[in-house]
């Protein structure tokens, strides 16, 4: 999906390989709404390539499509694309499955997007929001580990919460 | 790759991901897991807020209690910042606070942050060990209801790292001063109700961003901060104490300034150099010493002020070239001010480089809303556009569009925006100017159209508004009276004139200006169609038409299955260039009043005969006297065709468009060279889509059969391709069959689905364009598939659109 940069302006190409060899070709510009990559391309000044061992392909795909989006829509600050873009990054985490949602994450920390943590993170904290301990459970797959009775006695501490 | 669990993220995300919760979810989770439970006893970030419970006494006690045994079971784990709402109605509440803050303190806390209501309990007291908080980054403290206090502990307030410190409602007993001065590196200062001192003396040599609001019982204030750039001041006092107030600044860096509240005697050490925007708007004035602040802003590049100050400008004592570098201008008045023209001219004089100017009018006896008066100007040689909008008729305003026109030599372009109808006498007193007849005056219509609930027993609803740029010149006077009813009356009284049919023009030319009203087309069902139109009339290319459409309300649901439909049809009517100035321009718009099937039978025909040969159209116009949508004529080879016909159109540049709907507004500029379109865009809350268009086999691949259209199957499978964002182009060569166009359905989704389909003039969709929505209103659907379909019709070089909107919404 990265190499499809249609524009051929003079921004300059980035490569990126990801951990299991997949390389993306995306504009500095793009590239550079991470922080961490942003740091390398101001510290190594020419190198083009630049490696991410710790970022599969996959979500690194992901990651780099929610920089695209927010990079285009940077240069055209218009009320009416916020907008959309809001929406878009609504359907963005809107079906991401946890394990997903768990890599992209890690890759989002891991490259400094700072606005893509935040995103991602606001959609792991509604998945909690106002669950039972049950649900909470249920959603994220935890057993409960805690010794026998234990459990019962923080409830009854806390009883306001569990209403 | 191993599946992994959100619960295994670093904790530093994870932190970032309980940061949004609340204490009852953070409450819950201590009990999901071991490792959760470690997770949220060291949790950074704190945010204690009691409001859901404050009705509730049991509640808020249970809250304090579990926060009191949170806090102590988190040990030593550090806090990066708390932010404390509360009320404390007695003192076991306020030790309670004073516990928490302490315990930060001692976790090294760096932000702080204090909502306090006050209630029964009259007093609060910051702790010492907040004030020698050496780790404290940001302090913000806020009461309400009642005054805190800030006593002075024996060591002295100690804030080595703050830089950020907002107070509110506090009383201090240290000198606010002294206690500013101490903090290093300070940058950004909130002041608001200090009470305790009657002179505040501010000097820091790191500040850059102070706002202050003083009460009545502060009398001096110095500031002096070298690096300030944003400075705001309110000042509120008795107007007869003028004298007794005293304001010392010494800021000679601030660029942004902000000024409120009655006006103390200035004194100002040094000029503001680099003043960018300064906004003054005093409460009461004394002249003297507004006329001290204006020239002490004589730097300033965009200044926004209101009607009180014009004053100084009215009796002179603002130098001509006072302000050499302003180039922007925003100035509030009240509807009724009679000098404005005046006023305006000195001003002129006084910013001779001015570039930008907007007023905004504050009609008196029309509460909240405001006409808008934007003039963008040059310099008074080089003028090239002018815009103005406004409500009222003229008046003040005119004569500036006067002056305007009188002294801007190289006047370009100046746009005129009205409400409807057109205020004749007005159009007429402006192209009375020679200058003004050189094309270069264009006239705006600003329709605000309420839409209107119309309920009938029918599944079809519609609302339609028409707008018809004419020349306002030729416009008969004997229907001014009726033109000058607003656009809602008259959408509101259609029910009562339904069955009428508009009004076909005549081809001298001698057209009514006004507002028309158009029944509904099918004689039976008067009820169920509502169209408005706003017709008025231009003569040459050099009338502009600039539209903006409001809307307002929400769409009608009908009964059971209701369907509206609502319609913004924007028609450009531009008549040959110069020299056939009466070009004759027939027109029946709207549904005709023939039963439906005389109209499908015309369309048909109308079909047949545009098949063999283009010319013809015109005259089958002309000769029915009728167009309906449908039926419409293209102007040339016709790959689109609208319903309005048009002779040799000359250039229309639609300058503008926008639609705006209460919560979406979109702009689009610039159109040019619009041509003839048939845009219908559809939106549904339940995405339906209107299948009529997407028959064709090879646009979806899937093989219509007769019957089957319409089925859930069909449209699942066109969903993925249409919630994708498609756009397929399909070419003009196809041909369709009839369809019935009251067929649809529905497809259940959260998603509404804006999508513009093109047809031409015989009906095959020559392009469709879709794009996602999250959940909205269907009015905001609308105005994106408005937007949508208009962008549409930019990219393709036709000359008359026709915006249709459908909108059907199903009850869930």
């Amino acid at each position: 999906m990265s190499s499809s940069s249609t524009t051929t302006t003079t921004t300059r190409l980035l490569m990126l390989k990801a951990s299991d060899g997949v390389t993306f070709e995306v504009e500095e510009a793009v590239a550079t709404k991470l922080g961490a990559i942003n740091n390398m391309v101001e510290e190594e000044g020419s190198e083009d390539l630049i490696c991410l061992p710790n970022v599969n392909g996959k979500f690194l795909g992901m990651v780099l499509e929610w920089c695209k989006k927010h990079a285009n829509n940077n240069t055209n600050s218009d009320k009416g694309n916020d907008e959309v873009n809001k929406w878009w990054d609504k359907e963005f985490v809107m079906d991401l499955d946890q394990n997903t949602l768990y890599h992209l994450l890690m890759a989002a920390d891991y490259l400094s997007g700072t606005e893509l943590v935040d995103l991602l993170t606001e959609k792991v904290a509604s998945m909690i929001r106002g669950k039972k301990v049950e649900e909470i459970r249920e959603t994220f797959k935890i057993k409960s580990d805690f010794l026998p009775g234990q459990e019962e006695e923080i409830r009854k501490k806390n009883s306001w919460a569990f209403e | 790759m191993t599946k992994r669990n959100i619960t295994d993220l670093p904790p530093d995300v994870s932190d970032i991901i309980f940061s949004y919760l609340s204490m009852k979810d953070i409450a819950r989770l201590t009990v999901v897991s071991r490792r959760l439970r470690e997770l949220c006893y060291r949790l950074p970030f704190l945010k204690f807020d009691d409001t859901i419970h404050r009705r509730n006494d049991s509640k808020h006690a249970q809250l304090r209690k579990f926060l009191n045994l949170y806090m102590y079971e988190r040990k030593g784990n550090s806090i990066q910042s708390l932010s404390v709402t509360w009320k404390v109605s007695n003192d076991s509440e306020e030790d309670t606070v004073v516990l928490w803050l302490d315990k930060a303190v001692n976790n090294n806390v760096q932000q702080l942050e204090l909502d306090i209501e006050l209630t029964t309990h009259p007093k609060f007291e910051l702790p010492a060990s907040v004030l020698t908080c050496k780790s404290l980054k940001s302090l913000v403290v806020r009461f309400h209801n009642d005054v805190g206090t800030i006593e002075n502990p024996h060591s002295g307030v100690n804030f080595p790292l703050l830089t950020c410190l907002k107070i509110k409602s506090v009383r201090i007993e240290e000198c606010i001063g002294e206690l500013v001065s101490s903090l290093e590196k300070l940058e950004e200062l909130e002041l608001e109700d200090i009470v305790g001192s009657t002179s505040i003396n501010i000097s820091s040599c790191s500040l850059k961003i102070l706002s202050i609001t003083f009460m009545d019982d502060v009398f001096e204030v110095e500031v002096s901060a070298n690096k300030l750039e944003y400075l705001s001041l309110r000042w509120y006092f008795l107007a007869t104490e003028n004298e007794k107030r005293a304001l010392k600044l010494d800021t000679p860096n601030v660029c942004k300034l902000t000024w409120g509240g009655d006006l103390p005697n200035l004194d100002f050490q040094r000029e503001f150099k680099n003043l960018d925007y300064a906004i003054i708007r005093p409460r009461l004035v004394l002249e003297a010493n507004l006329e001290k602040l204006l020239k002490a802003v004589d730097k300033v590049h965009c200044l926004s002020i209101f009607d009180v100050t014009l004053q100084v400008f009215k009796e002179g004592r603002i130098l001509p070239n006072t302000f050499k570098y302003l180039a922007g201008l925003n100035i509030t008045v009240a509807g009724q001010y009679n000098d404005l023209a005046s006023i305006m001219f000195l001003i002129f004089e006084t910013a001779p480089n001015l570039h930008r100017l907007c007023i905004k009018e504050r009609s008196a006896n029309d509460d909240g809303r405001i006409t808008e008066t934007a003039v963008q100007r040059g310099p008074m040689q080089s003028l090239k556009l002018v815009e103005i909008e406004l409500l009222k008729k003229g008046g003040e305003v005119l004569k500036v569009i006067k002056y305007l026109l009188e002294t801007a030599s190289n006047l370009h372009r100046m746009v005129l925006y009205f409400h409807p109808p057109l205020p004749l006498g007005i159009v007429r007193e402006i192209n009375a100017y020679e200058r003004a007849s050189s094309e270069k005056v264009y006239f705006g219509l600003k329709v605000s159209a309420f839409l209107l609930r119309v309920r009938g027993r029918g599944k079809r609803k519609k609302h339609t508004v028409i707008v018809v740029c004419e020349d306002p010149r030729s416009g008969g006077d004997e229907k001014e009276d009726k033109g000058s009813a607003e656009v809602k009356e008259t959408i509101e009284s259609v029910k009562e004139q339904n069955g009428v049919v508009t009004k076909s023009v005549p081809d001298d030319s001698t057209k009514s200006v006004g507002i028309h009203h158009i029944g509904s087309g099918q004689k039976k069902k008067p009820h169920r169609a509502a169209e408005a139109g706003v017709e008025c009339m231009q003569e040459s290319t050099k009338v502009l038409f600039c539209l903006k459409i409001e809307t307002f309300g929400s769409l009608t649901m009908g009964r059971g299955r209701g369907k509206e439909k609502n319609t913004v049809t924007v028609v450009c009517d531009i008549p040959g260039s110069g020299g056939e100035e009466n070009v004759p321009v027939c027109r029946r718009r709207g549904r005709p009043q023939k039963p439906l099937n005389d109209v499908l039978h015309e369309r048909r025909k109308l079909r047949k005969q545009k098949k063999m040969a283009k010319e013809t159209v015109e005259s089958v116009k002309e000769e029915n006297g009728v167009e309906t949508k449908s039926m419409a004529m293209a102007d040339d080879s016709a790959k689109f065709v609208g319903f309005c016909h048009i002779e040799k159109t000359s250039p229309i540049g639609l300058l503008k468009l926008e639609l705006c709907a209460s919560e979406y507004r979109s702009t689009v500029k610039p159109l040019k060279m619009i041509g003839c379109l048939i845009v219908n865009c559809c939106i549904n809350r339940n995405h339906v889509l209107n299948m009529k268009y997407l028959h064709q086999k090879s646009f979806l691949g899937v093989t219509p059969s007769p019957g089957d259209f319409w089925t859930r199957k069909y449209i699942c499978e066109t969903k993925s391709l249409i919630q994708n964002g498609l756009c397929r182009f399909i070419g003009d060569d196809r041909t369709t069959e009839d369809l019935n166009l009251s067929k649809r359905t529905t497809m259940p989704s959260l998603k509404v689905v804006a999508s513009a389909v093109c047809p031409d003039s015989n009906g095959p969709v020559i392009r469709i364009a879709t794009c996602k929505h999250g959940p909205s209103s269907p009015l905001v659907g609308e105005s994106r598939a408005a937007l949508l379909a208009i962008q549409l019709a930019a990219s393709s070089n036709n000359k008359h659109v026709i915006i249709e909107g459908d909108s059907k919404v199903v009850c869930w």
